[in-house]
């Protein structure tokens, strides 16, 4: 650098073009240094206020009495919420986990941080309006819209919407709510159960009857809106529909709950013996039987039940895992030696194993304890004839259907065993007649398979001009039905009644 | 953000005024202060009973339902006695000689009372859930049917102060889980038949556990219902279980409460049952030895959206002053009380929210016992509900609790507008409101004949709270003994009309109401400011009416049938 002059020569002038230039390159120097140091002021101040999450807002709960291992997945989210404060997942799923533990007002807390957190999450306004719903908290409602400004064309969300403005007394606001669930949905049943209760709440009984009709329609099961119907038909002055519909509502004894995936994520997360049933339970429904067979076993490891033990050996049974499905029964004989389902069900499960000796006395006191369940019956008397034991078979349906008369399957059986038994002994042509006539004035001649037996009851008892006039109305229907084999089944057996012979199975070789 | 602190504040700075205000009133001088006006008097009055639940760690399911008792007269000296019911060890390990029994205590002239079980013949020890008074005999004298868990048990009194076990003799064989108890005259052959509420199957071996596997006592979801019992009484000391042949057994369900009452005005007694979690029923007297169900038909089988609740106990009154008497039953928490207001011949209808029980701050409390009376006589039925939680859901637990203490809650008072919106005013009676206990029964009686009920509440595991009602009158009043001299027994199913000026209320002659409990057989109506009754109409048990002249009012009245004004 040069040492200048003390005399500074002027600073040469820019001509006016380029003058103005230089104050438009300041102007935009200063605008672009100000907009920089209003960002990094602006991520400053707002880091500064950002919400970093508070442990201390971790409910206390009581541990004591739990399950241990619910306890140590409890403490370890809470850990991990300690942890990390200000990640908005961890709240949730603390809140997940306590409400699927019955904690619904320290989930609530851990919804709301994880929604302070994350405010673009619908989960968490969703879960904390669904866990408020749940005890009656008047707030649901703020939460559900809430999650509605996230995710708004989630149709369950406008049904639970409205179903807590409803609580709210609010009820032209639900049925908007309703209304844009069943845009979104128009095959969502609840939704019309939701509005045919905001109808009755106006006072509109007819436009409730017409949602509720609606919602049936689609779903018959939904066990509120029948009770409902009545309550309309009440106003309506209908009495007929009154007594229509409260006998429907004494038919559907279980509240139909709104299926949501989303739901599921909660009910995973329970890992109590409790949680592991109702899952066991809801795969043994779904025949997804080896995920039940393993929820069964968890809830099994923590806590001892009759039932548990049961329902695991029915879904080890349908996975052809006999062996274990016997021990399971047995493990709940050995807990409730009276109980009859066990009992049939330990004694079929012997038998598919082909130890007869063992399985059949099972099934022979439970046969013997309630004569009308069909399980015990149906396999004990099967056993009877696989060993040609026919007499045994049919004196086991004759108890039955004593004390079962309006079983059809009992009496079909016995009619059958009646008419076609290989044991002269076994037979009885009037006794099947009566039986297989009763069958067939009760399906009003339209059952193929009954006219079948009523055709070998008639057989048996001599009267092949009947037995063939039958037998051809069964083959009419089975052809109708587009049945081939049976079809040629009862082909077979009118070659025989033509030829002035009873039908006859075969005994066991 | 901002927004938030400054609502903080605004917060922060309100509750400082509170506590300003608060302090303020803690200078108050002491005559300033409310005057307790449902007094408890239990301690004071010689009142030692405690309820033994005979709890263990099994989580017996009987054990968070009762126990109940009965205010009656039973040596007819005027007053009123009561019988507590206990429950008590169900394992089978306790000697008979030392488990609990149900305890009699007989009020003296000084309104004291004593306990003399000892000597009465009432040491039932069965587990007791509910008991109900009733003169089976038309001998003028009460005689008493206990309900437990097994075997149920009739009580003849003797008419010296002393009962027999008559319940073999008399063909009283209930094994169900026997819960709360009506007498009526469903067959109008003048003796009072026994309707007995059976709860659910009880199975010991079904275990439930709360959502984190902690041990909490079953609910009614675990079992199956259980048919409930009618008892006709032959008139002759023997009853017949009619229970099949009435139509009663068609139906299981989950009975706790029962009121019978004409609910049909055809002059025949019906029964009304609540059951837990299962539509309620109602028996319409088929004039035949014969019941037919009717509660969705009538509109009292579910709430007003149709969905069935977890119905306790009942209470029947005229809470509007229409003459025609209303119904309410009480629910588990999260549930409303339902207010099932009598529209005549249309039936019920749910007015629970216009009459401001789905409130918020009433939804927390899981209600049972309960009963109507006008507290402070302006002339609207006011209603005392006993509560208590089923479970003892997650509040922890500190060591040196008592073990019923997070079952525990308050009980209320909701104050009556002619069957408008009713007012929670339970924090204007301290004495009542603030102990949380776990409550179950309520029973109603006048222990001072004073012209108003007194309230008695069972506590679960704890001493029952006996409350005088010294609540000042805002108008006057009147009660009735309506009596048939023929019978020589209170006319037990009638109804008593009242008109005065700009008064009107019907009453029935219905002591069992509420659930476990029975209550006084005397009428009590707060009447405002009505200063003469212009006239007071019965109505008998198979319909029959009769006119009685007005009377001046703040008096007891004894109404004979026969001495009034027979209606065609």
């Amino acid at each position: 650098m040069t040492k200048k002059s003390s005399k500074t020569p002027p600073r040469p002038q820019p001509n006016k073009a380029a003058k103005k230039s230089a104050i438009n390159l300041k102007t935009i120097m200063i605008a672009l240094a100000s907009v920089g140091l209003l960002v990094i002021v602006t991520i400053g101040v707002s880091n500064l206020l950002r919400y970093q999450g508070d442990p201390s807002k971790i409910p206390a709960i009581d541990f004591q009495g739990m399950e241990p291992q619910v306890q140590a997945k409890l403490q370890r989210l809470i850990e991990d919420v300690q942890s990390h404060p200000d990640d908005a997942e961890r709240w949730g799923k603390l809140g997940m986990n306590f409400y699927i533990h019955e904690y619904e007002e320290a989930a609530i807390v851990c919804y709301q941080e994880a929604h302070k957190l994350d405010a673009y999450e619908f989960r968490w306004p969703y879960f904390c309006g669904y866990a408020m719903a749940q005890i009656k908290n008047e707030d649901a409602a703020i939460w559900f819209e809430k999650a509605l400004g996230i995710q708004e064309r989630y149709a369950p969300a406008h049904v639970r919407f409205g179903d807590a403005l409803l609580v709210l007394d609010r009820a032209e606001m639900a049925r908007r709510s309703f209304k844009t669930a069943l845009k979104l949905d128009p095959r969502l049943s609840h939704a019309y159960l939701g509005d045919g209760k905001a109808a009755y709440a106006q006072n509109d009984f007819e436009k409730a009857v017409k949602q509720l009709e609606i919602a049936i329609q689609i779903n018959p099961k939904h066990r509120d809106a029948y009770g409902l119907l009545v309550n309309c038909y009440r106003e309506l002055q209908q009495p007929e529909k009154v007594t229509e519909y409260a006998a429907l509502q004494e038919k559907y004894s279980q509240k139909l709950v709104m299926d949501e995936a989303i739901l599921a994520e909660l009910t995973n997360e329970g890992v109590s013996a409790y949680w592991y049933r109702e899952r066991g339970k809801a795969y043994m429904r779904q025949k997804m039987n080896e995920q039940a067979a393993a929820e069964f076993k968890r809830a099994l490891d923590i806590a001892p039940d009759a039932q548990l033990y049961h329902d695991r050996g029915i879904v080890l049974s349908r996975l052809n895992r006999l062996p274990e499905a016997v021990e399971s029964f047995r493990l709940a004989v050995e807990m409730e030696p009276e109980n009859v389902p066990f009992l049939s069900n330990l004694g079929t499960a012997l038998c598919r194993l082909e130890q007869f000796d063992e399985g059949v006395p099972y099934l022979k006191k439970a046969n013997d304890m309630d004569p009308a369940y069909r399980n015990a019956c149906i396999n004990l008397a099967d056993y009877y004839t696989r060993v040609n034991r026919w007499k045994d078979a049919v004196s086991v349906y004759r108890r039955s259907v004593k004390a079962d008369t309006a079983n059809h399957i009992f009496t079909f059986n016995l009619a059958w065993l009646l008419s076609t038994a290989p044991d002269a002994s076994a037979r009885n042509g009037n006794e099947a007649l009566r039986y297989a006539e009763k069958l067939s004035e009760r399906s009003r001649k339209e059952n193929a398979k009954v006219l079948d037996v009523l055709a070998a009851a008639y057989a048996e008892s001599g009267q092949f001009r009947q037995a063939l006039s039958i037998i051809e109305q069964a083959i009419s229907l089975a052809e109708g039905q587009s049945d081939n084999k049976l079809v040629e089944t009862f082909k077979r057996r009118k070659a025989q009644y033509q030829q002035q012979r009873p039908w006859r199975i075969k005994a066991a070789g | 953000m901002k927004l938030k602190i400054s609502g903080k504040l605004l917060v922060f700075a309100v509750m400082m005024l509170c506590f300003a205000c608060e302090s303020g009133s803690e200078n108050a001088p002491v005559d300033e202060m409310p005057k307790e006006t449902l007094v408890d008097i239990t301690e004071a009055t010689g009142i030692d009973f405690v309820h033994d639940a005979g709890v263990d760690s099994s989580y017996y399911f009987p054990e968070i339902m009762g126990a109940g008792s009965v205010f009656f007269d039973y040596d007819n000296d005027g007053k009123q006695d009561i019988y507590f019911v206990n429950g008590g060890d169900h394992t089978g390990k306790v000697p008979p000689e030392n488990r609990a029994v149900n305890r009699l205590y007989r009020q003296g002239a000084d309104g004291r009372f004593t306990d003399v079980t000892a000597n009465s013949g009432l040491t039932d020890n069965g587990y007791g859930m509910g008991a109900a008074a009733g003169d089976i005999d038309n001998d003028g004298d009460l005689d008493l049917y206990v309900s437990n868990v097994n075997r149920d048990a009739l009580y003849r009194n003797n008419g010296d102060g002393t009962f027999s076990d008559i319940s073999e003799s008399a063909g009283i064989s209930n094994e169900g889980w026997g819960v709360s108890i009506a007498f009526l005259d469903y067959d109008l052959d003048n003796f009072l038949d026994i309707y007995v509420t059976n709860y659910v199957e009880l199975d010991t071996t079904v275990k439930c556990t709360y959502r984190n596997g902690r041990p909490m006592y079953c609910g009614p979801a675990n079992y199956s219902g259980a048919v409930d019992v009618l008892y006709r009484n032959n008139g002759d000391g023997t009853f017949s279980d009619v229970t099949e042949k009435a139509g009663i057994a068609t139906a299981a369900k989950k009975g706790l409460g029962v009121v019978p009452a004409d609910y049909n005005q055809d002059g025949y007694p019906d029964l009304y049952v609540a059951n837990d979690q299962q539509v309620n029923l109602c028996w319409i007297n088929q004039k035949d030895g014969t019941f037919k169900e009717s509660a969705l038909l009538m509109g009292i089988a579910v709430n007003y959206l149709g969905k069935r609740e977890a119905g306790m106990g009942i209470a029947l009154g005229d809470l509007n002053n229409d003459l025609l008497l209303d119904l309410y039953v009480t629910h588990v928490e999260n549930e409303s009380n339902t207010f099932y207001l009598n529209k005549g011949e249309v039936g019920f209808t749910d007015q629970s929210r216009d009459a401001g029980f789905e409130q918020n701050s009433l939804l927390p409390y899981t209600g049972f016992g309960v009963g109507f009376l006008d507290l402070d006589r302006d002339g609207y039925l006011d209603i005392l509900v006993a509560n208590g939680r089923i479970n003892r859901g997650n509040s922890p637990r500190l060591p040196g609790d008592k073990y019923w203490l997070p079952y525990g809650e308050q009980n209320l008072v909701l104050a009556g507008n002619n069957g408008r919106r009713f007012q929670d005013v339970s924090g204007q009676y301290p004495a009542f409101f603030e102990p949380k206990e776990l409550s179950r029964g309520l029973a109603l009686a006048d222990i001072d004949n004073d012209g108003d009920l007194d309230v008695l509440i069972n506590n679960i595991g704890a001493a029952p709270r006996l409350y005088r009602n010294d609540v000042p009158a805002k108008g006057n009043w009147v009660s009735f003994t309506v009596y048939d001299p023929e019978l020589k027994r209170v006319a037990v199913g009638a109804t008593v009309k009242i008109l005065g000026e700009n008064f009107q209320s019907l009453y029935p002659v219905n002591p069992y109401y509420s659930y476990i409990t029975s209550n006084d057989f005397r009428v009590f109506a707060g009447l405002g400011d009505c200063n003469a009754l212009t006239e007071i109409e019965v109505t008998w048990p198979g319909g029959e009416k009769e006119i009685f002249p007005g009377s001046a009012v703040n008096r007891h009245i004894q109404l004979n049938r026969g001495d009034g004004k027979r209606q065609e």
